[in-house]
């Protein structure tokens, strides 16, 4: 974002207008936009309604945050570039520590889990949902 | 879970009216009616 806000000014040269959302309460952005000199608007999302439309929600943390995500829309409002971070390409720590914990210490010593362990199947169901995608498919 | 990719590029965008920092609310088809309009999201500090 501050990225953005270095050449704000060639975008409105250039016909563009920008702005960021977020999760954070007005006040809260109210403050990063001061700190960080953000010459342009940053949007309220608190109860996330835009952000579920947009498909950027992660709902992993925090109680549900914006993916870092860039859109150009263009005057009939259509949607001319579109970019979502791949959460894909990195798998959380407490995801990971999590999953670390939940598996055998070793062939030999720890028995084969028998029966449905919902534990495992939710580990399971998390490890194949980093595997495949979950909020997020590729561009 | 949902796996549908929304924001597909050549479609309209949905659109939005949130609160700026001045509590002004802020409309995606009012920002696009004379110019183009980067969009971004961010994490933020919530």
């Amino acid at each position: 974002m501050a990225d953005y806000a270095k050449v704000y000014q060639d975008f409105r040269a250039a016909g563009a207008e920008v702005v960021a959302i977020s999760v954070d309460p007005s006040e809260r952005s109210a403050a990063l936009r001061q700190d960080l000199a953000i010459p342009f608007a940053l949007l309220s999302d608190s109860n996330r309604a835009t952000i579920i439309e947009w498909g950027v929600l992660n709902a992993n943390e925090k109680g549900g945050i914006a993916i870092p995500a860039t859109f150009l829309i263009d005057r009939e409002r259509k949607v001319r570039l579109a970019k979502v971070e791949d959460m894909m390409a990195r798998i959380e720590p407490r995801a990971m520590l999590d999953f670390v914990r939940a598996m055998p210490k070793g062939d030999a010593t720890v028995p084969r889990a028998r029966g449905v362990n919902p534990a495992l199947m939710f580990l399971r169901a998390m490890a194949n949902g980093f595997r495949y995608g979950v909020n997020v498919k590729r561009g | 879970m949902d796996d549908a990719r929304k924001i597909i590029v050549g479609e309209t965008a949905p659109d939005f009216s949130l609160p700026d920092t001045t509590g002004t609310a802020r409309r995606l088809s009012e920002l696009t009616k004379d110019s183009l309009c980067v969009v971004l999201f961010y994490r933020g500090h919530w």
